[in-house]
């Protein structure tokens, strides 16, 4: 149970870390692009 | 090998259930990941006949010079559409369903990590296609600009411009849930033991993919938005009038385009990786250097995007870099190409119908690279651009290259799905002769760009007139060829021999330890060390 928990915990992580990179890409994609732009 | 069989049928009598009752629960709300690859795999089967159907009207238009059936605008609408149904509906999403059906039988994990997000990212493709394809129907046509949706030509479509947009949009989310599913599956899934230089090459291939299209897809989106805020909301990113600069899209379009292409291959590298090995009865030829190959290529695809647009009017030095960065990719691809041909050298090979596949690949997908490192060289390219020489290498890479990787990768594991042999001779044939159409189809190519026939037209000078008939004469044998391979398809899914589990004498991998066809549910229990042992022996 703990070892499932773990893996769990560590599935959870890694989804929210890659999430949270293929937005900050398309966020700051965008932004470099307004600045260059203005 | 049939004992560890047996164990994992025996096992999951006590606590298996089969899947779902009723279509919409199975399938609709199919959480299951052989299910979620099935639906993948068919879909895309679907849209390779519709891009195909495309393909077919493009080379019916040009087997003469003259306007023969359709108006230029609809012509350009086909080119158009051909490609975004082909990369976005058929190699991207037959290669997602076969990860989805072989990553977690390879990896010893009962499933996908992700399951629900695995059924949104399949459910969102229909509707983003459907929509693509709804554009044919409004007024102005569908989106006739190029797949590469350059501006200005693309922000001046009709009603056709934000269906596209907003098409390209949900693939690409498509594209990053997938992603997302393969590399957490991969990094906290595998089976414990199953290091992750002991994965088969085509998980490692699919892994290096998902990193690819994580990084590049969001870029894609950024382009995309940025185009709708140009045509709707009066910014001017990429108009000159207003500051922008239309040249700027290239860059990052491509930034996206590149790479995009080695996420069409990588896979295809994988399932050569895995066929080779079986039907040469060896292990695969340095194993180690496969893997750091593929991640060399995923790394240089991101720094030579600008040898699409080497004539916009680049500094020097930017020729220089993109050219010499290019032809750097040369070299882990060779190392696969000298591992193969190695896995091969005093193997003892047969040449059933997935090893026919391989060969062919090899030696095919070369051809396209070397065309491909001619157009890498700047003032060569300058001649080439634009022309059919580049119709013909970029076909090379994706037709006998990433088309025959997913035939062979379906041909290979067919049985373990089904649980069917399926007709050798019809797979030879269907083989033999799409070896030979898709040769007749796209070598003349080569000579018509050479000559100076541009892409993307609808009449040419009638010097281009013979070999544009020949191709357009292997466009359809090609065609109709793959009819036997859906009928084969369709024949091994209703019946035939039984396939063991294990179905070819030399593969090694966790896919073979389970039944044929594989479970409902599969590796509920991960695998003991000593099956992965026998499992890992690349």
């Amino acid at each position: 149970l703990a070892a499932e928990a773990d893996r769990r915990r560590r599935v959870r992580s890694t989804t929210i870390k890659l999430v949270l990179f293929a937005l900050a890409v398309y966020v700051v994609f965008i932004i470099a692009f307004v600045n260059q732009s203005r | 090998m049939a004992h560890s069989a047996n164990d994992h049928a025996a096992h999951a009598g006590h606590d298996d259930h089969g899947p779902a009752k009723g279509f919409f629960r199975r399938w609709v709300m199919a959480t299951n990941h052989k299910d979620i690859g099935t639906m993948y795999l068919v879909f895309a089967g679907v849209m390779f006949l519709v891009g195909g159907a495309m393909a077919m009207v493009i080379r019916a238009e040009l087997f003469q010079p003259g306007l023969q059936f359709v108006d230029p605008q609809f012509f350009n609408s086909m080119t158009t559409m051909h490609a975004l149904a082909m990369i976005f509906g058929g190699v991207m999403p037959a290669w997602v369903g076969i990860a989805n059906w072989m990553i977690p039988l390879q990896v010893g994990a009962p499933d996908m990590a992700l399951p629900r997000l695995n059924n949104l990212s399949f459910w969102i493709l229909p509707f983003a296609f459907l929509l693509l394809l709804a554009t044919l129907f409004v007024p102005g046509g569908s989106p006739a600009g190029g797949w590469t949706l350059y501006p200005p030509l693309v922000i001046q479509g009709g009603s056709s411009f934000p269906m596209a947009m907003f098409a390209v949009h949900m693939m690409g989310i498509s594209s990053i849930l997938g992603a997302i599913n393969v590399i957490v599956t991969i990094m906290n899934m595998r089976a414990p033991g199953l290091t992750l230089l002991r994965m088969p090459l085509f998980t490692w291939t699919w892994l290096i993919t998902a990193y690819l299209l994580i990084l590049v897809m969001p870029v894609l989106a950024g382009a995309v938005t940025m185009l709708i805020t140009d045509h709707f909301f009066g910014t001017t990113f990429f108009s000159a009038a207003g500051g922008g600069d239309p040249v700027l899209f290239q860059h990052v379009f491509w930034f996206f385009g590149h790479p995009e292409v080695y996420i069409l291959i990588l896979p295809a590298f994988g399932v050569v990786s895995e066929v080779i090995p079986t039907f040469s009865r060896k292990p695969l030829f340095g194993y180690e250097s496969m893997v750091y190959a593929s991640a060399s290529i995923g790394f240089l695809s991101f720094i030579v995007w600008a040898h699409h647009m080497f004539t916009v009017g680049m500094p020097l030095a930017g020729q220089m870099f993109f050219m010499l960065t290019t032809m750097m990719i040369a070299v882990p691809t060779g190392v696969k190409i000298f591992n193969w041909s190695a896995t091969m050298w005093k193997g003892s090979l047969t040449f059933e119908p997935p090893m026919l596949f391989a060969v062919a690949f090899l030696f095919l997908f070369t051809i396209g690279g070397f065309s491909g490192l001619m157009l890498a060289i700047t003032p060569a390219d300058f001649q080439y651009h634009d022309t059919y020489f580049v119709v013909a290498h970029f076909h090379y890479v994706l037709v006998p290259g990433a088309i025959f990787g997913i035939i062979a990768g379906v041909l290979y594991w067919l049985p373990k799905w089904t649980g069917h042999m399926y007709s050798m001779s019809l797979a030879r044939w269907h083989f033999w002769l799409s070896a030979i159409f898709v040769n007749v189809l796209f070598f003349p190519q080569h000579f018509l760009g050479l000559a100076g026939m541009p892409r993307r037209i609808p009449d040419y000078a009638t010097q281009f007139a013979d070999w544009n008939a020949v191709s357009s004469i292997g466009a359809f044998g090609f065609g109709l060829s793959q009819l036997l391979f859906v009928w084969l398809v369709i024949q091994c899914v209703r019946g035939g021999e039984r396939a063991p589990a294990k179905v070819w004498e030399g593969a090694h991998g966790l896919e073979w330890e389970v039944p044929s066809p594989a479970p409902h549910h599969t590796w509920e229990t991960p695998p003991s060390a000593a099956v992965i042992e026998r499992g890992a022996e690349h």
